[in-house]
């Protein structure tokens, strides 16, 4: 082959495969029966979904009493696992569209399932605002802003809580548009490639009449350039206005002006330790390592690396302000927070997401598959714990100290956080027998092949395009392999 | 978003020439009366957009009302019919939705405070302080307040028993009718148990009963605490058997020993009520009295006291006799006491106690609690000599609810063990379980022949007789009660029974064969006004009418008597000498001199008042002799044709009682106390103040009350000192054996700083019998075998390695230096008025402010226009008795939520008292985390400072939890309340961790739920609810409301008085208040407004010790507004900038080494330009407790 090769890049397609082989290993899990391993993994993780709906519906018949909280601590696993969700959530948008606009070519074959994964995170996030409310059934409606019969009373723009519902519904909204928007080519491929006249009919209706045509491509190309452009400030927006939930707050240790760039670079760092978690297991189950490849997991590695001392950061930040406040609430927060009865949880936090992401300082670390998998778990336990953490440590012991408690989980809380993994997993697996987990035309886009000056004498339709159409030109690029 | 009201600039009133439209006549005349009626309620008409029709918001909002509408008519069903009947024959006297008040006698203890009732359309629903009230001056305790939770209880008796079945009054009045038949053959004797009976018709009723079932002995029981020492104490130095009157108003320095006085001690709350002027200053007056509590365990006393010494219960004996001895010798009166032995360095306490004493004589009281007849003579001494008889304690006008005796009780137990006694009648009392005696009860009663209860619960004495006649509770009752001789009060009942019970006196009455004068039995309430024809009218200093006399009795609560004789106006309790008698008994009619089953000492000092009474030439009046009464119940028993006017007859003159020094000697050699020999600690019982004796365990209002000091609720336990658990190797919760003897016990430890280290601390009260409630049976452990032991019981206790959570409602115990608690010491305020009150405040406020205690801010203030109601709490006042924790929790139907909730810190009290361990003297710089254990402050523990501080919604100005409601259900109003909206409530549960004081309360379920709602009846619970208050569903947040009901209703009360004192000229009557306060540079306030003390949140209604003030803020003069501007006031946590409508008073203590008044001020601040004179020259070195 002649095309060119890169010595300081590795390709980001490894094997060099035809397009059409690309097309065929992305679709390959939509168009067999699942294998036994799939079947095992929905068994477990729909079993989890399954008993965190029976915590929930039994929480709903007799109350948020079931739930460890108390007069002192309001907040808990609830809020806990709704900011968790939430940051999770981040790395979806963050990946498609901001590294999209910065031309990030790596992040074509991980985007489609962080999209994916931002979606079902934000479900799982927006579950708990919903349930943790002590009469969700007149809650979901009054946060709307909708006529009634009581006068001034109307929602409370001043409450971050009204801000939240409008940020997550936004970003909810914009994410699930991007992503659809983006699964319209390869909807089309999935319909062309249909046998059964259902499944033509389900995926000819969802790809929207996609035919390829060169107009279509200048049209998919500007709405995803602009979608990209829309989402991106909501990465920024989202997470900070979840820790103005905190910060508006008058509480020691919420009240925090480094909450909204310590949140969002929280938000990415778990993110993208869930997109690993998932993507790990995922090049592995659908064969797609040369699509995934090490050079993609090293670079989510060495974001974590960043956001992780970035978060380190804002910790010590937090602990020199608390400090040189001088207030004495602040200073005794942080110090109990640390060294008071739930130090242990501070601990879990600190080691998890300062401490271990050091290791990808080591290329052998974070080019080890297993290291990297390890990783991704443990800083999302601390990412978890992070939220904890600001939550309950500053609740339980806040102004006066006769109220001081403690703060014990139940098992309905621990079993609802189950659901919510199991309720994301499932929804995930289900996404990977439905959709193509991989962006197909995305994929080809980056080969060598695709692009403008690699291949000047069939280059044209490619460099037009950017993406050829798959469905009714695969023969094409297909001349130059 | 300025569209609430109070935002709005007030709007102009049209003048008359201008033209308008027109509700009424009344309006043409006055335009204002109108506006006036709508200004009143908001401050000002609500505007709301632009003044143009329909603005477009509203017609988008109507437009979707009309959606909803449509909706909701054609989706929903019919809502499930509920009947509300109005009266087909309305009482007179019942405004429905209006509450009436009557008056009656609290029966929740023997102190007999006088109370006014709260009845909402026939239903008893608050009990309130009677204000008027001589002797408890409004105040009433927890106990008291969770008198109407005991009422609605469906664990009470609801039929007669007979043989441990429910039976019927037919069966049981045939059963008791055979057993007391058959005492007339065997004629033993029977045994007549009641507690102290005061009024006099519940005294002549007992003699009515000895006389008419002859060598019958009455014993009056005042359960395991009695004050038998005192008046035995008090016969052999006074001549008097009796209690004294004790007067705290009037003592400038109190040495208590042991003497609960302000929690559990004879009558707490008049004693607060009396103390704690005592310890208010301000600038015009800048003494205070001194507190020294000389005790066992940290009491609530102590808690309040100014210094505290630890003593072993064996040592209080050696120390009050030495004391004693060096008084009287200071004073040279000749009493010869026996050697007092001092233990340990307790000794070096006793010069300044004696010098301190001495700057305050006739200003002061020494007290005691001892069960030693020479400890209680040795403080009379010490009284004596110091010539407090007659200033701050009188036994010429005694206290009468405690007349018990120890001795007698032995004795008469012992007969009816041995069988001496055919039997027993038992009335309203439950010495099976809480006597000292117990066993001995039981095993007598089992025995006797006749045994009868005469019981509101299955009692533990009540399941030990044969027969149990239900009687019904105070508040369905008649009686008469005179606890303080001159002071005779009616109790009167508020409702129907709701049992099928009757009242003990009826039964009584029955059973002498009383009959009125068509042959019918006799009842209670024409026996009671015959009794007060003959013995409380001519005694009464007021009118000589008596209907009118009765009548301003009933309206009253009670009526002021003149004293007779020389004596306390009681007869000695005893067999009744003459049937003749019977009848119109009480305090003028003779009694035979014949031995009484009292102890002996106790009886010879009756006799020379018995033989005053007998040279009393007052006889009852013929006319009001039953034989000669047409009784017609309905016209209440009195003739028509007789004359209601008592007869008027001079009374014989009040003879002072004089010190019997011979007797006094006497009874200092009285034999000391027996100690038991087991064991290594001595154990003290205790009764917890929400608890008393037990006879409340199944009040749930009251288990759930947090103890004073240990803040415990739900279950007793072992208190140990932190040090003596510490050796033993125990925390808090670990389960201990205390063993000493025959009586073993399994309790959880409380680690309670302040207790002696050779001391362990039992709460009575609990263990009690399942039948006694579903609530209370059975919680804790019955303690009351360590009773039994001797005088002073010892144990051993022993780690058994288990765990048992106590529910504690507060688990840290230090306010850590932070702006929340603020004191300082009397001599330090005297420099200085902010004294303990930093500097913050001032440099926070905003000195352009029209309101002194305006914070700075760069922000728009609320406006209030009309009412701006707030509150000050006195920390120097405050005792902790939790009084307005109970009374909270009824007028606003706060849910009890069972031990596994509170455990879980879920306790749903709007109001809680925060008992904070202060650190004044001792402070480890950067240590947080102080739990009692820690070696560094262990010693700070031996002996802490205790403040208590009332914790309620502080009803921000700048609320944290109004701006993060995302619906609004939470939001300020134009009278600087912080409103909550239940409707609209979500239960985001952010209002609450926002809220820096944590006063906010999350329904976590629908209560009573899960442990609880199988042990109320709930159907007779909810009458007990408060009608003004909704009942807060599942997944609603609640607090303190500032009882907006009591202000609305204060409101509309004056909005109508207004109207109706003004008549044509409709002026409003405060009008001139109303101008004096804009004089003053008050904001120009509506008419028809309310005066300062109108609206009394139920916190600050019952308060014993008047800590709180409420009022307006806008009205220049109000009482809460010169506590504003008071130097001690303070905003709790100012710093956080909430500005508080709550607002707190630095507490003031003694600083050891100074008592008497009397330091110079080298630099006499502005506000104190009047310092009053001084009560006592200044004193040595006071005792330390430190």
């Amino acid at each position: 082959m002649s095309a060119p090769v890169s010595h300081l890049r590795q390709p980001l397609v490894l094997g060099n495969p035809a397009y059409a082989q690309i097309t065929n290993d992305v679709l390959k899990p939509m168009e067999s029966w699942p294998s036994k391993l799939w079947w095992g993994t929905f068994a477990v993780t729909a079993s989890w979904l399954a008993i965190g709906l029976g915590a929930i519906a039994w929480q709903q018949y007799e109350g948020i009493g079931t739930w460890g909280l108390n007069k002192t601590i309001g907040w808990g696993f609830d809020i806990t696992n709704f900011v968790f969700w939430v940051g999770i959530g981040h790395a979806g948008t963050l990946i498609s569209a901001i590294l999209f606009l910065f031309r990030q070519k790596w992040r074509t074959s991980i985007n489609r399932s962080a999209e994916a994964m931002t979606l079902f995170a934000v479900i799982c996030a927006a579950l708990f605002p919903l349930i943790h409310m002590g009469r969700p059934w007149f809650g979901a409606l009054w946060f709307i802003p909708a006529p009634n019969l009581r006068g001034p009373l109307w929602i409370n723009f001043r409450s971050p809580l009204i801000w939240d519902f409008f940020a997550i519904s936004t970003y909810f909204t914009i994410s699930a548009v991007f992503w659809y928007v983006g699964l319209i080519p390869d909807l089309a491929t999935v319909r062309d490639r249909a046998k059964h006249p259902i499944r033509k009919a389900i995926y000819g209706a969802l790809s929207l009449g996609w035919s390829g045509a060169n107009k279509h491509w200048v049209h998919y190309e500007t709405v995803y350039m602009l979608l990209a452009g829309l989402s991106t400030p909501l990465v920024l927006s989202v997470h900070t206005i979840v820790s103005t939930d905190f910060a508006t707050s008058v509480i020691p240790g919420w009240h925090t002006t480094i909450f909204p760039p310590y949140f969002v670079a929280g938000a990415i760092f778990s993110g993208f330790a869930m997109v690993l978690t998932l993507l790990l297991i995922a090049r592995k189950v659908m064969h797609i390592e040369h699509l995934i490849t090490i050079k993609h997991l090293e670079n989510m590695c060495l974001i974590i690396t960043a956001t992780g001392m970035m978060v380190g950061l804002a910790y010590m930040t937090e602990f020199f302000i608390a400090w040189y406040s001088g207030s004495n609430y602040e200073g005794f927060c942080f110090v109990n927070r640390a060294f008071g009865p739930m130090g242990w949880s501070y601990w879990i936090m600190f080691s998890c997401n300062v401490i271990s992401p050091q290791v990808f300082w080591f290329k052998k670390a974070r080019t080890n598959v297993v290291v990297i998998f390890i990783m991704s778990i443990v800083v999302n336990i601390g990412m978890w714990f992070e939220r904890f953490v600001i939550i309950v440590t500053s609740l339980h012991r806040d102004y006066l100290p006769s109220a001081w408690a403690m703060y014990s989980p139940t098992w309905v809380e621990f079993t609802t956080l189950l659901g919510t993994f199991g309720l994301f997993f499932t929804a995930f697996l289900v996404f990977t027998r439905v959709l193509p987990a991989i962006a197909i035309a995305e994929v080809k886009s980056i080969k060598k092949f695709a692009q403008p000056h690699a291949h000047p004498a069939h280059g044209h339709d490619e460099a037009a395009g950017g993406v050829p159409g798959l469905a009714h030109a695969p023969a094409a690029p297909e001349k130059g392999v | 978003m300025d569209r609430h009201p109070e935002h709005r600039e007030p709007t102009t009133r049209p003048t008359l020439g201008e033209p308008r439209a027109f509700q009424s006549a009344d309006e043409l005349i006055d335009p204002t009366v109108h506006d006036e009626a709508r200004l009143y309620e908001n401050g000002k008409p609500p505007v709301v957009g632009d003044g143009s029709a329909v603005e477009r918001r509203d017609f988008i909002k109507v437009l979707g009302a009309t959606f909803a509408a449509a909706t909701t008519t054609a989706a929903c069903g019919r809502l499930p019919v509920t009947k509300a009947l109005p009266y087909a024959d309305k009482p007179e006297d019942v405004i429905v939705g209006r509450g009436v008040m009557y008056a009656t006698t609290c029966r929740g203890c023997s102190a007999g405070c006088g109370v006014l009732v709260k009845s909402r359309e026939g239903r008893p629903i608050k009990v309130e302080g009677n204000p008027g009230h001589k002797w408890s001056q409004g105040g009433a305790c927890a106990i008291g307040q969770a008198q109407v939770v005991d009422l609605y209880d469906g664990d009470r008796l609801r039929q007669p028993m007979v043989d441990g079945k429910p039976a019927t009054w037919k069966e049981f009045d045939a059963a008791a009718a055979a057993a007391l038949g058959a005492y007339a053959s065997d004629g033993k004797g029977l045994l007549l148990v009641t507690p102290t009976l005061t009024g006099p018709a519940a005294r002549n009723l007992v003699q009515a009963f000895l006389a008419h079932f002859a060598g019958s002995r009455h014993l009056a029981y005042d359960g395991p605490f009695g004050a038998g020492a005192i008046t035995a104490a008090h016969a052999a130095t006074h001549g008097r058997s009796v209690v004294p009157r004790y007067d705290f108003s009037k003592a400038a320095y109190v040495l208590s020993f042991g003497a609960d006085f302000l929690g559990t001690w004879i009558a707490p709350v008049p004693f607060a009520k009396q103390w704690n002027p005592g310890r208010k200053v301000s600038a015009d007056k800048t003494t205070m009295s001194k507190l020294v509590a000389v005790e066992s365990r940290l009491s609530l006393t102590g808690s309040n006291a100014d210094a505290r010494v630890r003593i072993l219960p064996s040592e209080q004996r050696g120390l009050v006799l030495a004391l004693a001895a060096k008084v009287a010798t200071a004073k040279g009166l000749a009493v010869q006491g026996p050697a007092a032995e001092v233990k340990g360095d307790l000794g070096k306490h006793l010069d300044g106690w004696v010098k301190e004493l001495l700057a305050a004589e006739g200003q002061c009281l020494v007290v005691a609690d001892s069960a030693d007849i020479a400890v209680q003579a040795a403080v009379n001494v010490i009284n004596e000599a110091l010539g407090n008889y007659g200033k701050t304690l009188d036994v010429d006008a005694p206290f009468q609810g405690m007349r018990g005796s120890a001795a007698a009780e032995a004795e008469v137990v012992e007969a009816l063990a041995k069988g001496e006694l055919t039997g027993a009648v038992l009335w309203g009392v439950n010495p099976a379980y809480d006597s000292r005696h117990a066993a001995k009860w039981a095993e007598g009663l089992k025995k006797a022949k006749v045994s009868i209860a005469i019981a509101g619960r299955a009692h533990e004495t009540a399941a030990v007789c044969k027969l149990v006649g239900a009687s019904h509770h105070p508040l369905e009752s008649w009686g008469d009660h005179e606890v303080i001789a001159g002071l005779a009060a009616v109790q009167q009942p508020l409702v129907n029974p709701l049992f099928d019970t009757r009242q003990g006196e009826d039964l009584l009455l029955g059973w002498t064969g009383a009959v009125d004068s068509d042959g019918k039995p006799q009842t209670i309430l024409p026996y009671l006004r015959l009794q007060w024809h003959a013995h409380v009218g001519p005694r009464a200093t007021g009118s000589a009418d008596f209907d009118r006399l009765w009548d301003s009795a009933l309206n009253d609560g009670f009526v002021e008597l003149q004293l007779v004789g020389d004596a306390a106006p009681l007869p000695a309790p005893g067999p009744a000498p003459a049937p003749a008698a019977v009848a119109p008994g009480g305090p003028m009619v003779a009694q035979a001199p014949q031995p009484s089953d009292e102890a002996a000492a106790a009886d010879r000092a009756d006799k020379p008042v018995e033989a005053a009474a007998d040279a009393s030439p007052v006889a009852a009046p013929a006319e009001v002799s039953p034989a000669a009464l047409p009784a017609d119940a309905s016209a209440v028993g009195l003739p028509a044709a007789a004359t209601p006017v008592v007869a008027t007859f001079t009374l014989p003159p009040v003879v002072p009682a004089r010190f019997d020094a011979a007797g006094a000697t006497t009874a200092l050699g009285a034999a000391p106390p027996t100690i038991a020999q087991a064991g290594a600690l001595e154990v003290v019982l205790y009764p917890k103040v929400g608890l008393g004796a037990g006879d409340n365990a199944n009040n749930p209002m009251l288990q759930e009350l947090p103890d004073p000091i240990s803040k415990a609720t739900w279950g007793n336990y072992a208190c140990l000192s932190p040090k003596a658990a510490k050796a033993l190797g125990l925390l808090s919760s670990d389960v201990v054996v205390v063993s000493g003897g025959t009586a073993q016990v399994e309790l959880p430890v409380v680690l309670s700083p302040g207790q002696h280290d050779g001391v362990v601390a039992l709460p009575i009260g609990y263990g009690r019998a399942t039948s006694v409630g579903r609530l209370g049976g059975g919680v804790g452990k019955n303690v009351m075998p360590f009773a039994a032991l001797a005088d002073i019981a010892k144990a051993d206790v022993k780690p058994t390695g288990a765990k048992d959570p106590i529910a504690f409602s507060q688990t840290h115990h230090s306010y850590e230096h932070r702006d929340c608690v603020k004191e300082t010491t009397l001599a330090a305020w005297q420099q200085d008025p902010t004294a303990g009150n930093a500097a913050l405040d001032s440099m926070l406020h905003d000195p352009n402010a029209q309101d002194a205690r305006t914070t700075r801010t760069l922000w728009t203030r609320h406006q209030y226009p009309g009412y701006k109601w707030g509150m000050a709490i006195d920390l120097n006042s405050c005792t902790g008795c939790g009084a307005c924790v109970v009374a909270c929790n009824i007028e606003n139907n706060v849910p009890v939520v069972g031990k596994h909730e509170v455990l879980v810190r879920r306790e749903m009290h709007w109001m809680r008292i925060d008992r904070y361990f202060s650190e004044r003297k001792t402070f480890v710089q950067g240590d947080y985390d102080w739990q009692p254990t820690k070696d560094d402050l262990l010693d700070l523990a031996d002996n802490p400072e205790v403040v208590h501080m009332p914790m309620l919604c502080q009803h921000c100005d700048n609320a944290p939890c109004e701006t993060v409601c995302p619906v609004l259900a939470t939001m300020h109003t134009s009278e600087g309340l912080n409103a909550q909206a239940y409707n609209r409530c979500i239960g985001t549960r952010y209002c609450a961790n926002n809220c820096p004081y944590k006063v906010r309360r999350f329904n976590w379920f629908n209560y009573p739920t899960r442990e609880m709602v199988d042990k109320f009846d709930i159907d007779l619970v909810t009458l007990a609810l408060n009608p003004d208050i909704v009942k807060r569903s599942r997944g609603v947040m609640e607090k303190c409301s500032f009882c907006v009901q009591r202000i609305q209703e204060a409101k509309s009360n004056a909005l109508r008085d207004a109207d109706r004192a003004t008549g044509e000229k409709r002026q409003p009557s405060n009008l001139d208040e109303l101008q004096k306060n804009e004089a003053a540079g008050g904001k120009p306030l509506q008419p028809k407004y309310v005066r300062d003390g109108e609206v009394k949140p139920a916190c600050q209604q019952t308060c014993p010790s008047d800590a709180i003030t409420f009022g307006d803020l806008n009205l220049m003069d109000s009482k809460v507004r010169k506590a504003y501007e008071d130097p001690r006031n303070y905003s709790s946590l100012v710093e956080v900038g909430t500005q508080p409508a709550v607002t707190y008073m630095t507490k003031v203590r003694h600083a050891a080494e100074v008592f008497g008044p009397a330091q110079p001020a080298p630099k006499k601040p502005a506000a104190h330009a009047a310092p009053s004179a001084p009560v006592a020259p200044t004193g040595g070195t006071a005792p330390a407790g430190h």
